[in-house]
C-alpha cells in the first residue's frame, strides 16, 4: 500500500522564483526512501512541504501530497497537528537544538505519547522505557532523568529516535540525521533506524546529501538538484548504473578511501548547465 | 559610496527621527545666541508666570524671564555635557574593556573586579558625593559623569572584545604574523566599534538626564546659568499656577534622550555589515 | 622533518568545571604524548573522531598553544616554549586554513586587505601582485578582490582562505576541517586545488579531518588519534588496505561506501548499547 504520493508538486518564493519543480515520489508501505542532492536542490524543502512547516516565504504553486490516500496540500493547523507526532514524526538533523534544554527527557519522551495516545503518566513513562531499550540505551531510567546537555550527540540522537517512533508513526521523515555525528556513531544510529523501520514496518524519507548513507539504508532513491527529480528508482539500480549524467558526476565528486586521488572531479559546468537550462525551461512552461 | 551610504542609514526610520530630532537640539544650542528671541536672564517682574503669548511664545517663568530662551540656551548645557562626558566616559570605559578582553589573566582580573566593586556604589549618590567634594560646575558634573558610568562601557566592551577574540579570524592574524597591537586596533576594533557607537549614543542620553538631576538638586551650575534641570526645579515650586513651565524643560529632555536612543537603535542594526 | 613534535603533552582547564577564587580549574589532559613529523613536501592526514585531539595537536603543531610537554622544532629551530617574538619572523613560512571560513575572515574587511595581512605583518613589499597571484591561484579573479567575505559563496571563502596561507609562500600548512561544511562537488573542487597547490609550491600539509575518504585523496601518510594519542601512523595505502589498530578498522569499517553493502548494517561494533 502507498503510504506517501507526492504527485506534481511544485514551489515558488513569493518574488516567483520557483523552488521546487514537478517534484514526484511515492513511498510504499515500510519503504526507505533517500532524497539525495547538494545544498539548496531543494530536498528539504520537499521534507517540509510534507510537514505542513514551509518557510513563510515559500508557497506550493502545484501538485498533491497524499499521505495515506489524504491530500495534506491545504491541511489546516488543526489537521496537522493532529497527524504530526502520531501519524508521521521527524528525525531533526541537530540532536540538541530540537530537545528543549531546559526539561528533562521524561518529560519530552511523554508528552507526545499522552497527547496523541492518551496514556497515563504511568503508562507513558513505562513505554518510554521500553522505546529506551529499543534504541539500546543500557541505563533508561538514568537517562529519562537528564537533561539534554547531559547526553553525549549520539544518545541525544537515539532519544530523538524513540521519540519518533513513540506512536507507531506510519510514515517518519528523517531530515540528515547523522550529519553532525561521528562516523562511528552514525553507523549505529542507522543501523538503529534502519532496525526499528523493519521491525515496525514504517516508511521513512531519509534526506541526505551522502550517497554512501543512501546506499546503506535505502531501498529506493531520488536525486535531486535546482527542485527538480533527475533521476529515481531501485538503489541498486543506480548505484550499478546510474542514469543521469548529474548522478554519475555526484558519485564522481564522492571522495573514497579504496579509490585513487585522480578519481575525484568535481560536478562539471557543463552538467550543472544542462539542468540550469532544464529548469529555465520547465518555468517558461515548455515540457523538457 | 559614501553618498549611497547616507542614503541608506537615512532609509531606517529610526536613524533618520532620532537624527532629525539630535540635529534640531544641535542647531539651536549652537545659534542659541540668534535663535532665542529675548536674553533668557533678563527678568521682568511686571510679566511674571505669563501664559504662552506672540510677545513670549512660550511663556515666561516666576522672574518673568522668556521661557524659549531659557530652553534654547539649557540645550547648550544638556549638549556640552552630553558631548564631552559622553565621549570620555566611552574612551576610558572601552579602552580598559579593550586591555580586559583582549589581555585577559591580571589585567582582565584588576579591570574586572574595579568594574564590579565600582557599580556596587549608587550612582546618584555617589555623583552627589563627588560634585560636593569637587565644588559646583560644568567640569564636575562631567567629572562625575565618566567617573561613575565608565564601568558601563568597560563592561560591554570586555564581553564584546573577549567573544571576538575567540573568533577564529583572530588566529588567523595570529598565525600571519600579526602584532597584538595591530590584531587589537585592525581587527578587532573594527568589530567593535559598532557597538561603541551604539552605546556612545545611549551614554550620552544618560549624561544629559544626570546633568538635569544634578541641576535639579542645584550641585550643577550657578544659578544664573540656564539648565533644563533648573527650570525643572523653578517649575516644580509653581506646578499649580503655570504647569507649562515644568512640563516644557521636562518635554525638551524627553525629546533629545528618546531622540539619542532613537539614533543609537536604529545605527545598531545599520553598522552591522552581516545584518544588513 | 620540517616538522618534528615528540612526546607532546598539553593540559587545558577543564571548562565544564570552573575553579573558585582560592582553587584553579582541574586540568585535563587533552594530548597524552604525541610524536608527530610532517617532512618537506609530504600531506600527513590527522584523522579521528570529536574530542579526540586532532585539532588540539594542530593548534600546537602551528603554535597557537605551547604545549605543557614534549619538544616542538620548525626546520630545525625549537619551538617548543617560545616567544610570539621568536616565532613572528617564522610565521610566513608556517600557515593554518581555518575550518569555519566565514568566521575566520574578518567581516570588516575586504578580501583584498584579508589576504594582504600576513605579507603587511611579514614586511614583505606588495604592489598588489602578490595577493593577485594568490588569489588566482587559489581561483579567484580580481573582481573578487574589493568584496566583503559575507558577499562571498562557501566555495569562494575558503579559496580566500587558501590564498591567504599561500601569499607568503609558505613551507607548511595546515589545513584544519576545511571542507566538512562544503557541497561534495564544492569539496572536490576544494580538495583538488590544494593536492595541485602543494604539488605546485612544494608545500608540506597537515590535514586534519574527521573523513578518511577526505584523507585518502590528499594525503600521503595519516596519523588515527584516539583520546590525545596517535594509535595508528603510516602511508595511507598501508593504512587503508591493512589497518593494524582496532580502532583503525572499526573507523575505516563504520565508513558507508556509495555501494550495496549488506553486511555494513550486520556489523556488531554498531549494535553497541550507549
Amino acid at each position: 500500500m502507498t503510504v506517501l504520493d507526492i504527485a506534481g508538486l511544485s514551489a515558488a518564493l513569493h518574488g516567483g522564483r520557483p523552488v521546487l519543480r514537478d517534484v514526484s515520489l511515492v513511498i510504499g508501505e515500510g519503504e526507505v526512501h533517500g532524497l539525495v542532492g547538494m545544498s539548496g536542490a531543494g530536498k528539504s524543502m520537499v521534507a517540509r512541504a510534507v510537514l505542513g512547516i514551509l518557510p513563510a516565504a515559500v508557497r506550493l504553486t502545484a501538485g498533491a501530497i497524499r499521505f495515506q490516500g489524504r491530500d495534506l496540500v491545504g491541511l489546516d493547523e488543526r489537521g496537522y497537528r493532529r497527524l504530526l507526532g502520531r501519524d508521521i514524526a521527524l528525525i531533526p538533523q541537530d540532536p540538541l537544538s530540537a530537545l528543549n534544554p531546559s526539561r528533562r527527557i521524561e518529560a519530552q519522551m511523554t508528552d507526545v505519547m499522552r497527547l496523541h495516545l492518551g496514556l497515563s503518566a504511568r503508562a507513558a513513562r513505562d513505554r518510554a522505557l521500553v522505546l529506551l531499550n529499543e534504541v539500546r540505551i543500557r541505563d533508561p531510567e538514568a537517562v529519562l532523568r537528564r537533561y539534554p546537555h547531559e547526553l553525549s550527540g549520539g544518545m541525544r540522537q537515539r532519544v530523538l529516535i524513540a521519540i519518533s517512533f513513540a506512536c507507531e508513526p506510519r510514515l517518519i521523515i528523517a531530515d540528515e540525521p547523522t550529519t553532525a555525528l561521528d562516523v562511528t556513531v552514525q553507523q549505529q544510529i542507522l543501523v538503529m533506524i534502519r532496525g526499528l523501520q523493519r521491525r515496525h514496518g514504517t516508511a521513512i524519507l531519509f534526506v541526505t546529501h551522502d550517497l554512501g548513507v543512501v546506499a546503506k539504508v535505502c531501498g529506493r532513491m531520488s536525486v535531486m538538484h535546482e527542485g527538480m527529480v533527475l533521476e529515481q528508482g531501485a538503489v541498486a539500480d543506480i548505484m550499478a548504473a546510474p542514469g543521469h549524467a548529474f548522478t554519475r558526476a555526484l558519485f564522481a565528486a564522492t571522495p573514497r578511501y579504496d579509490r585513487p586521488v585522480e578519481a575525484l572531479a568535481p560536478v562539471p559546468a557543463a552538467v550543472l548547465a544542462d539542468i540550469a537550462a532544464a529548469a529555465q525551461a520547465f518555468d517558461a512552461g515548455r515540457p523538457c | 559610496m559614501v553618498r549611497a551610504g547616507m542614503f541608506r542609514l537615512l532609509a531606517n526610520w529610526r536613524v533618520a527621527l532620532g537624527g532629525f530630532v539630535v540635529l534640531v537640539f544641535v542647531v539651536a544650542a549652537l545659534g542659541a545666541g540668534w535663535f532665542s528671541p529675548a536674553d533668557p536672564l533678563e527678568q521682568d517682574l511686571m510679566l511674571q508666570l505669563e501664559a504662552p503669548s506672540a510677545q513670549h511664545l512660550l511663556g515666561t517663568d516666576s522672574l518673568g524671564r522668556d521661557i524659549l530662551s531659557r530652553l534654547i540656551h539649557g540645550a547648550r548645557v544638556a549638549l556640552a555635557v552630553a558631548l564631552v562626558a559622553g565621549i570620555l566616559t566611552a574612551l576610558l570605559g572601552t579602552a580598559l574593556g579593550l586591555a580586559a578582553g583582549y589581555l585577559g589573566g591580571w589585567p582582565d582580573m584588576l579591570i574586572s573586579r574595579a568594574v564590579d566593586i565600582w557599580s556596587s556604589f549608587p550612582p546618584v549618590l555617589l555623583s552627589v558625593i563627588l560634585v560636593a567634594l569637587l565644588g559646583t560646575g560644568l567640569h564636575s558634573v562631567i567629572v562625575a559623569i565618566v567617573v561613575i558610568d565608565w564601568t558601563r562601557f568597560a563592561r560591554v566592551m570586555r564581553a564584546e572584545t573577549l567573544k571576538q577574540r575567540h573568533m577564529d579570524y583572530v588566529d588567523a592574524a595570529v598565525v600571519g604574523g600579526l602584532k597584538p597591537g595591530a590584531i587589537l586596533l585592525r581587527e578587532i576594533l573594527p568589530n567593535v566599534l559598532p557597538l561603541f557607537v551604539v552605546l556612545l549614543t545611549l551614554e550620552m542620553g544618560i549624561a544629559v538626564i544626570v546633568e538635569a538631576i544634578l541641576s535639579f538638586v542645584g550641585l550643577s551650575l550657578s544659578s544664573d546659568v540656564p539648565t533644563w534641570g533648573g527650570m525643572i526645579a523653578e517649575g516644580r515650586q509653581v506646578i499649580y499656577q503655570a504647569p507649562w513651565i515644568i512640563a516644557l524643560p521636562m518635554a525638551a529632555l524627553l525629546a533629545l534622550v528618546l531622540g539619542l536612543n532613537l539614533l543609537g537603535d536604529g545605527l545598531k542594526a545599520e553598522l552591522d555589515p552581516v545584518l544588513r | 622533518m620540517l616538522i618534528d613534535a615528540r612526546g607532546i603533552r598539553l593540559s587545558l582547564p577543564d571548562r565544564g568545571r570552573p575553579g573558585t577564587l582560592f582553587r584553579p580549574a582541574p586540568p585535563i589532559e587533552i594530548l597524552r604524548g604525541v610524536d608527530f613529523q610532517v617532512a618537506a613536501g609530504e600531506a600527513v592526514g590527522i584523522v579521528g573522531e570529536s574530542g579526540s585531539g586532532k585539532t588540539t595537536l594542530g593548534r600546537v603543531l602551528i603554535r597557537l598553544l605551547q604545549p605543557t610537554a614534549g619538544t616542538l622544532t620548525f626546520a630545525g629551530q625549537d619551538i617548543t616554549s617560545c616567544g610570539e617574538g621568536v616565532l613572528r619572523p617564522l610565521r610566513p613560512r608556517m600557515q593554518m586554513i581555518f575550518q569555519n571560513p566565514l568566521s575566520s575572515l574578518n567581516p570588516r574587511r575586504r578580501v583584498r586587505d584579508i589576504v594582504a595581512a600576513p605579507l603587511l605583518a611579514a614586511g614583505i613589499p606588495d604592489d598588489g601582485t602578490r595577493v593577485t597571484t594568490a588569489l588566482s591561484r587559489a581561483g579567484l579573479g580580481r573582481a573578487f578582490e574589493e568584496r566583503y567575505p559575507h558577499q562571498l559563496s562557501g566555495g569562494q571563502r575558503q579559496r580566500v582562505g587558501i590564498a591567504r596561507a599561500i601569499v607568503t609562500e609558505p613551507a607548511f600548512i595546515l589545513a584544519d576541517e576545511i571542507v566538512s561544511g562544503l557541497d561534495v562537488s564544492t569539496q572536490a573542487q576544494i580538495l583538488t586545488l590544494l593536492r595541485d597547490l602543494a604539488r605546485e609550491m612544494g608545500l608540506a600539509l597537515a590535514f586534519i579531518a574527521h573523513d578518511l575518504s577526505v584523507v585518502r585523496v590528499l594525503c600521503d601518510r595519516v596519523a588515527v588519534m584516539l583520546q590525545g594519542r596517535i594509535v595508528e601512523d603510516g602511508p595511507c595505502g598501508e593504512i587503508f588496505e591493512n589497518p593494524r589498530h582496532p580502532y583503525t578498522r572499526r573507523l575505516i569499517r563504520a565508513i558507508p561506501l556509495p555501494e550495496i553493502d549488506d553486511g555494513w548494517l550486520d556489523n556488531p561494533e554498531a549494535m553497541e548499547e550507549a
